[in-house]
């Protein structure tokens, strides 16, 4: 018996907002934990510097 | 002063992006839609590299905890904790998209099937890998408890991907010792479209993992830095 394909279009848009979402968050995520790392890093050598002085 | 993006890295890039791009046109416009299930399918394409990368993550941490071990070599538990975190990335994109798959297919969000209770289990005892380590102030000791931890909690890749063969469940075997096994049948361009999304996703699992574990380095580089800043 013939039965007609379900609309499941929907389910694949989430599915796939999911998809690009997840890995872009963890790439954003990177990127400010690298910028904070350096600004860290720039703190603490003008720190040891003024130690020197 | 940290070092630039190496040019490997550039190339990663620019051939996972493009890749990206690629499966995406291989899914939406090449792939046919299946008939009983229809564009929820399409979901198939990513749901199944991503979580079998997920255990490849893991098992990664598992050589890199064992190596660190033998070693002492600090590199080995920072590629212990990238491969982590991008496992963590992968399972959850899995298990999310396997959610909104089962939602039109089984009729549920959710079911306490093995494989989908033991790839939560999983998940969280990666989870409770990240939070814990967090705690540990000394390097040394925050190392040797994430190589052990690695090693153990890998014992949960192999129960969740063999949950299926060992319990009743209605989850689809994708790879399986023959064909009756697997439920699956595929036209030749979803195989295709397929076998392209996997290799897209190994190569996104790479660029990923080796950017995080650049950023594990540098973040041990800025520790050192602030343990001499403290003594000085």
């Amino acid at each position: 018996m013939f039965t007609q394909t379900p609309d499941t279009s929907w389910y694949m848009i989430v599915g796939y907002i999911v998809f690009i979402t997840l890995p872009t968050l963890f790439i954003v995520s990177m990127i400010w934990r690298h910028r904070n790392l350096m600004k860290d890093e720039e703190m603490i050598k003008n720190l040891l510097e003024d130690e020197k002085k | 002063m940290h070092s630039s993006t190496p040019k490997p890295l550039k190339i990663l890039n620019i051939i996972s992006i493009l890749m990206f791009i690629v499966s995406l046109g291989l899914v939406f416009f090449y792939a046919p839609r299946e008939a009983v299930m229809g564009e929820a399918q399409r979901i198939f394409y990513y749901h199944v590299p991503s979580a079998w990368l997920s255990f490849v993550a893991f098992g990664v941490t598992l050589i890199a905890g064992i190596a660190y071990l033998r070693t002492n070599d600090h590199r080995w538990d920072r590629l212990g904790i990238a491969s982590v975190e991008v496992g963590i990335v992968f399972a959850v994109m899995a298990l999310l998209s396997g959610m909104l798959w089962a939602r039109p297919i089984w009729n549920t969000w959710w079911t306490w099937d093995p494989r989908l209770t033991t790839y939560t289990i999983l998940l969280l005892i990666y989870f409770a890998y990240l939070m814990l380590r967090q705690g540990i102030e000394d390097p040394d000791k925050r190392a040797r408890f994430g190589s052990v931890y690695g090693i153990v909690g890998f014992i949960s890749v192999p129960i969740t991907y063999f949950s299926i063969y060992l319990w009743r469940t209605i989850h689809p075997a994708v790879f399986g010792r023959n064909e009756s096994e697997t439920k699956m049948s595929m036209e030749p361009q979803m195989l295709q479209t397929f076998i392209f999304c996997n290799i897209f996703f190994m190569v996104l699992f790479v660029t990923l993992l080796w950017h995080r574990f650049r950023l594990e380095s540098n973040t041990a580089r800025v520790e050192e830095l602030r343990m001499r800043a403290s003594n000085a």
